[in-house]
């Protein structure tokens, strides 16, 4: 190890990632001492042939149903009130009784005749633009742990997030912005933990946008300054400046410094184009009904949606947008369609303006919760988590459209055919922004970490 | 077996268990060599440092490689580099002024000694351990509950470092620190070893996983991989699935250990959302003084509990006596209502017989002439508890039926005709009204203790909806339920409801028709317990309602015979029961005990004439009331008077020593077929150190080979640890793993003769400190004289030929803002919060606003404080090795625009103008504060200028721009950096 080549100048760094400055600020800005530089530079990009550029997940915490919204199941109805002619699982969060049809009628949508139910109207227009994953399966049956799960392949132990993986392995498309954003993201089961780099490098932490507060009220932390002058700040970062370089002259040259004082020259910078992104204020009325952004009952998710639009087509990586509770143990009629209303609109609208903004093909949506819910009924109308099959979508990234993959068994209580564990499901985002999930690693603690841990087969028939 | 028990017992097994495993790949590898004890290496090239072996060391793979050391630092970056080492805190201008001016050769050892001896020593080391001990103080993980009683682990820590506890000892304390020898140990010293064990409690843990085996099994391992990496340096969990890839370490040996801490509590329960172990920590002057204080408490309770039953007594006995009396007065008992009694009586005697069916019961106890006396009657029924709970009668479905009131039941003792392998058990039900709250199941008819018990057989209600519970196997798991599914139960009408099984499926009937089926495809294993009606055996005495026509056959009646049976309630049995209740034909002691209990509840029952208020007060007597009320205030005096509750930590204890099999592919369900001994690893161990023991869990021995001379590598970890926090760089890089995938040590002489230092000066870690720092090594400049010609490369500084510069570390950071703007409490210990036990971790609204020393800060897992976050903090739900510093345009935003920064600056300019007036003098004060060295003639020109410039942007504020300037000297690099 004592006779590795140079640390790599500045100028040498840009031109071999060959991505300019825009590429090195967040990644490069690392200049962290030694290996660890070298550790936050993208593993070498052999992989794939990149379908999308980035990711837009529309989380839906607590568990929506999937028999109540995309997998439509008419022996359900057939047998609604009759036991489960099948065994339970060992573990069961909680009872369950007999089966339970759905509250909702399902009718078919598009070209693709996809069955969709009467809570997502809006989305079901769009179903030629989907890809329904079926047989999506997890393995926790608590909120906590299926959270982790979904968001960063581990149940049981501390690991990066998938938006951070993806941030190591792609880098940034906009110096300006943090590549991985997360907005209104839960606080609980998991919290941070969701969108944690762990391990990597803290440059590909998540950056939450609210959490906590109104959505028109996140904003990323130190932006705003209450006492904002603007004139002032200018004389003191040229003070600062000045008596950096100076600094710098006396102690002779050091990477690091040097990138800490170009660092205040991109906070500036991105202090100035930050805020311009989370105003909305330049969206047409077209746009803003599009989105459903003036109803007060869509309006939240609307602007999560807008906001993750916005993000997205200036180069973000990774945008969650998370909406909840569907965690209906009880009142399913109610609350299940109380939260579709909120959101269905908002999500069709995002289809919609990605494809008349032709980003669809390069922006990979994804539309679930952490589980789904259990076609038997608990309580007088509820359904308890149900991690055992449930059905997330994709749209645009290189995906089918109009696609359908995996298949449950006649009351969707199990996977039966072409199943697709959540390490499959990683497996494939990663291949479909170009990286193989087994060559995008970490060193830490002595071991290669992936996103995929051991596991993981890429889904190659959901690929365009 | 049982020879390698012996053989072990007598110390002897070891020797037999290790020689039969075969010798594993890797082992030649340096780290599991035995530790050298080299010479130092003799002098080469000129300006040999005269000071400290590690020179020597250093030197000679600098002469090697054609390289000079830099020059030494001068004394004011050399102090400022020593406070923040040893105290992370930067010197005060006057620290720096006196070394800076002492002439003295030895002057930086006394400030080594001095800095050392200080107890914000203890704060920056101690936090060096958390770091390692992934200390915080809520779970994390799925259920962020708070731990609050981490921070006595987090002070203990710094206490030890502050005693500068040999780190043997300090290992020991925090593995097994419950299991050590006690005699003549004081009790503070006992006290802190249980508070150490918290270190294999604190991790993260799933609390709400439902697979309760899982849970646990995730734990040990958790605990493993932090001692693992902590002391040994090694990833030994990954031995959890397979042999280790790359090192010597077998599953076998991975499960070795795990068994120590199977054998290990860690976890209180494992409830739904499971609880870590804690335990009581008080003195034991304080838990008497606890304990004395209930006993008062208990006692004066007591004087006013007694009080009151005599005075109910005597209230109840004058009722009593005046019922009687008036009950035996001939009738029509027309007596002047002259006393209270009385006037209940005529309350009573206008009440309509049926809307007070007590009344003709009052009658016939007037009317009967048995000799003993209405008074004696009363008291014989007062004290007939079997009255209290046993059978009622009420309006049957046919006839009489069962009344349930909420307290009484039947009780059938156990038969084996009770315990068919078929069975149908059907009742009639009437219930009176449905519960509104809280657990809304009732058992109607059920033998076996309850549904997660083996053999457990129930009709229920779970408020208007019946089902059935039938339990095969024990345990939770076992349970099988079935719930009516759609069909409800209406109030105050009869339901026939009945459940059937047929050794495969459980069946529920509601008036005769199907309501749910569930299939359980078992044979029933008999139960031994009684059979009991309007009750769950082992509790629930809650159902309110009426029973009739309970049948219990041994045999699954077909769905058409429980229809009939619905159809026809006034038939008769069929073939095939094995008990029946109708409650029409009764035996005489039946007919008796359903009088007494009818006239008991006429008497003494809610509402019953003689039933006493729930506050008697207002029918005492003035001395009653007045004794009662002396009583009371005392008990109130006696409960305030309380000590402190009990402290309590988290700690591990012993619990039942098992050896586990190998898990195959580590999981929990798919056991190995033979149990491996307790042990530790084989590679690293040598036969004269002591193995776990049959009857404990082994944690002893443990630290016992933790800290074992023949045990190659915590001594060799530790100290690469001790010199990558003075370093920056470890001498093995990857200090977390010196496996054969980590990096070899850059020195490996060096690194021995280290690692035997420590171990020989009785693992004095202070002594480690001493050495290194007294080290021209350490004293060297950051910035190297230029590379020599034909010189190897090290771009790395791998051969020191240089100090490395090094940025602050987050606490550095808060807690230098804090302390050269003069607001650092410097206030030790403690708890800055107040958030609850094992409640969600609330919102940390404590952190943004203190000024306390930033060890102190709660540390909540999947929220740390986001000032932490923003400059590296160690991931509190890891053990972290080494923290990466990053750059990052964040961090600059802090800078620019956070409250801490910007309140700092505010007052750190205010304590500047303090009592002066001449702006030349503040700067000069600042750049002393801040940079340990006055202003140069070029910077003092740049802060007037600046002065001047801001001022039409700070609106002329003159204070407002000595804060701005403030803010940017303290954004400088030349702040966050140690040189």
């Amino acid at each position: 190890m004592h006779d590795l080549p140079p640390p790599l100048t500045r100028r040498q760094m840009l031109r071999q990632c060959g991505a300019g400055f825009g590429h090195l600020a967040l990644l490069g800005l690392l200049a962290s001492s030694g290996s660890s530089t070298k550790a936050a530079l993208p593993a070498p990009a052999a992989m794939f042939r990149p379908r999308a550029k980035r990711i837009i997940f529309l989380f839906m915490h607590g568990g929506p149903s999937h028999v109540d919204t995309f997998d439509w199941k008419p022996a359900l109805v057939r047998d609604s009130g009759k036991p489960l002619p099948f065994a339970k699982p060992r573990i069961q969060f909680a009872q369950t009784s007999n089966l339970r049809k759905s509250p909702w009628e399902f009718r078919p949508y598009g070209e693709s005749g996809a069955m969709v139910s009467d809570l997502f109207p809006e989305v079901g227009a769009c179903a030629d633009d989907l890809c329904f994953l079926k047989t999506v399966h997890g393995t926790n049956e608590a909120h906590g742990g299926a959270l982790l799960k979904l968001h960063t392949g581990s149940d049981t132990f501390v690991r990066p997030s998938m938006g951070s993986w993806i941030s190591y392995g792609l880098g940034t498309e906009n110096a300006n912005l943090p590549s991985f954003i997360t907005i209104n993201p839960t606080l609980g089961h998991g919290g941070v933990g969701n969108w944690s780099s762990a391990f990597l490098p803290a440059v590909h932490q998540g950056t939450p946008l609210g959490g906590g507060v109104p959505v028109e009220k996140a904003t990323v932390h130190y932006l705003h300054d209450p006492g904002e002058n603007p004139a002032l700040q200018r004389a003191q970062l040229d003070f600062l400046g000045e008596a950096n370089r100076e600094h710098l002259a006396r102690i002779g040259a050091d990477p690091v410094l040097e990138a800490r004082i170009e660092s205040f020259e991109l906070a500036f910078r991105m202090q100035t184009e930050a805020p311009e992104i989370l105003n909305l204020d330049g969206e047409t009325p077209a746009t803003r009904r599009l989105y459903g952004l003036d109803d007060p009952k869509t309006a939240s998710f609307a602007r999560q949606c807008l906001l993750a639009r916005r993000l997205s087509e200036r180069g973000v990586r990774f945008v969650q947008a998370t909406h909840g509770y569907w965690d209906q143990h009880e009142d399913l009629t109610r609350d299940h369609g109380r939260l579709a209303s909120e959101v269905d609109r908002p999500i069709a609208g995002l289809l919609r303006d990605l494809k008349s903004r032709g980003l669809l093909d390069e922006t990979l949506v994804l539309w679930g919760g952490e589980f789904g819910r259990t076609p038997t009924l608990q309580g007088r109308d509820g359904r308890d988590h149900h991690p055992h099959a449930f059905t997330l979508w994709m749209a645009g990234g290189g995906v089918k459209a109009g696609f359908s993959y995996g298949v449950t068994d006649e009351y969707g209580f199990y996977c039966v055919d072409q199943k697709m564990h959540v390490h499959d499901l990683h497996a494939t985002l990663l291949a479909l922004l170009g990286l193989d999930h087994e060559a995008l690693t970490y060193r830490h603690a002595g071991r290669d970490f992936r996103l995929t841990d051991v596991h993981g087969n890429v889904i190659r028939a959901v690929m365009a | 077996m049982e020879v390698i028990r012996i053989l072990r017992l007598l110390g002897l097994g070891a020797a037999l268990w290790v020689g039969v495993a075969a010798a594993p790949v890797g082992d030649s590898h340096w780290a599991f060599q035995p530790i050298g004890d080299p010479a130092l290496p003799a002098a080469a090239g000129p300006g040999q440092p005269s000071g400290s072996p590690v020179d020597a060391f250093i030197r000679a793979r600098l002469d090697a490689a054609g390289r000079s050391p830099a020059p030494a630092a001068d004394r004011r970056t050399l102090l400022r580099r020593l406070s923040f080492d040893l105290r992370g805190l930067p010197p005060t201008a006057a620290e720096v002024e006196a070394f800076a001016a002492d002439p003295d050769p030895d002057a930086f050892a006394r400030w080594v000694d001095r800095y050392l001896e200080s107890p914000q020593y203890g704060e920056r080391w101690g936090r060096w351990w958390l770091d390692l001990a992934r200390y915080a103080d809520t779970n994390g993980q799925d259920e962020n509950k708070v731990m609050a009683n981490a921070w006595r682990y987090r002070d203990w820590v710094i206490r030890s470092f502050n005693a500068n506890q040999p780190l043997d000892d300090f290992i020991t304390d925090q593995i097994a620190g419950d299991l050590r020898p006690t005699n003549g140990v004081p009790e503070s010293v006992l006290l802190d070893r249980w508070i150490a064990t918290g270190f294999l409690v604190l991790g993260p843990k799933m609390l709400a996983e439902q697979d309760k085996p899982k849970l646990v099994m995730d734990l040990v391992d958790e605990q493993l991989d932090v001692v693992g990496r902590a002391f040994l340096g090694l990833t030994v969990s990954c031995a959890r699935c397979h042999d280790h890839k790359y090192d010597p370490i077998s599953a076998r040996d991975y499960y070795a250990l795990a068994g120590i801490f199977k054998s290990t509590r860690a976890m209180e329960n494992l409830d739904f959302v499971s609880k870590f172990n804690e335990r009581p920590v008080s003195t034991r002057e304080h838990l008497e003084a606890v304990e004395t204080h209930a006993r008062a408490v208990a006692s004066a309770g007591n004087a006013w509990t007694n009080a009151l039953n005599a005075a109910t007594a005597s209230l109840r006995r004058q009722w009593r006596t005046e019922l009687a009396t008036a009950l035996e007065a001939p009738p029509p008992w027309e007596r002047p209502a002259d006393t209270p009694m009385l006037e209940r009586l005529a309350q009573w005697r206008s009440a309509d017989p049926d809307v007070n069916p007590a009344v003709p019961l009052l009658r016939a106890l007037a009317d009967r002439q048995d000799g003993i006396g209405i008074a004696a009657e009363i008291e014989a029924l007062e004290a007939d508890s079997a009255a209290a709970s046993g059978l009622r009668l009420g309006p049957g479905r046919v006839g009489r039926g069962f009344q349930a009131a909420g307290q009484n039941f039947l009780e059938r003792p156990h038969q084996p005709e009770l315990e068919p392998l078929q069975l149908t058990v059907e009742s009639w039900v009437r219930v009176s009204a449905f519960p509104k709250e809280g657990d809304a199941r009732r058992w109607l008819v059920s033998k076996n203790p309850n549904e997660w018990e083996e053999g457990h057989y129930a009709l229920v209600l779970d408020r208007d909806r019946p089902g059935a519970y039938l339990n095969i196997g024990g345990g939770r798991e076992h349970m099988a339920a079935v719930w009516s599914e759609p069909v409800k139960l209406e109030a105050n009408r009869w339901h026939h409801l009945a459940f059937t099984y047929d050794g495969q499926t459980l069946r529920l009937f509601v008036d005769g028709v199907a309501a749910g089926e569930t299939p359980v495809g078992r044979a029933r294993v008999p139960g031994t317990h009684p059979l009991m009606i309007a009750r769950r055996p082992d509790g629930y005495v809650t159902f309110r309602g009426q029973l009739d026509g309970i049948r219990i056959y041994r045999q699954a009646l077909s769905p058409e015979a429980v229809a009939a049976s619905a159809r026809h309630p006034e038939a008769a049995p069929g073939d095939g029961w094995v008990a029946a209740w109708d409650f029409d034909e009764l035996t005489e002691s039946e007919r008796l005990a359903a009088d007494r209990a009818a006239l008991r509840d006429a008497l003494l029952g809610a509402g019953g004439i003689l039933e006493i208020p729930a506050d008697p007060r207002a029918w005492l007597t003035v001395a009653d009331r007045e004794e009662l009320d002396r009583l009371a205030a005392d008990w109130d005096r006696v409960k305030a008077a309380a000590p402190p509750p009990p402290a309590y930590a988290l700690a591990v204890a012993e619990d039942k020593p098992v050896d586990l099999p190998v898990f195959n592919r580590g999981n929990h369900l798919s056991p190995g077929p033979e149990p491996v001994p307790r042990g530790f690893l084989k590679v690293a161990y040598r036969p004269s150190d002591p193995l776990p023991p049959a009857g404990a869990s082994g944690r002893l021995e443990l630290a016992q080979w933790l800290t074992s001379p023949n045990q190659p590598l915590t001594a060799r970890v530790l100290a690469n640890r001790v010199w990558q926090a003075h370093f920056g760089e470890g001498l093995v890089r990857t200090s977390d793993n010196f496996g054969v995938r980590g990096e070899p040590p850059s020195h490996p002489e060096l690194l021995d003769w280290l690692a035997r230092q420590l171990m020989e000066s009785g693992w004095n870690l202070k002594r480690l400190h001493r050495i290194l720092l007294n080290s021209a090594t350490w004293q060297q400049a950051s910035s190297g004289s230029d590379e020599p010609g034909g010189a190897a490369p090290d771009p790395d500084n791998r051969l020191l030929s240089r100090f490395p510069r090094q940025r602050l570390e987050a606490e550095m950071v808060r807690d230098a803002l804090l302390a050269v703007s003069e607001r650092l409490d410097p206030a030790m210990g403690g708890r800055l919060v107040s958030w609850k036990n094992d409640e969600y971790a609330p919102a940390d609204d404590v952190s943004a606003a203190s000024v306390r020393r930033s060890v102190y800060l709660p540390v909540v897992r999947d929220r740390v404080f986001d000032v932490f976050t923003l400059f590296d903090f160690a991931n509190p739900s890891v053990g972290t090795a080494k923290r990466a510093p990053t750059v990052v345009a964040h961090q600059a935003l802090f800078f620019m625009n956070s409250p801490l920064v910007r309140d700092s600056a505010r007052a750190l300019a205010a304590s500047l103008a303090d009592g002066c007036e001449d702006e030349g003098v503040r700067l000069e004060r600042v750049y002393r504060r801040l940079y340990g060295r006055p202003p140069a003639d070029s910077e003092r020109a740049r802060a007037r200028r600046f002065l001047d410039s801001a001022s039409p942007a700070a609106g002329g504020d003159r204070a407002a721009c000595w804060s701005a300037m403030c803010q940017s000297l303290m954004s400088a690099n030349e702040f966050l950096y140690l040189e």
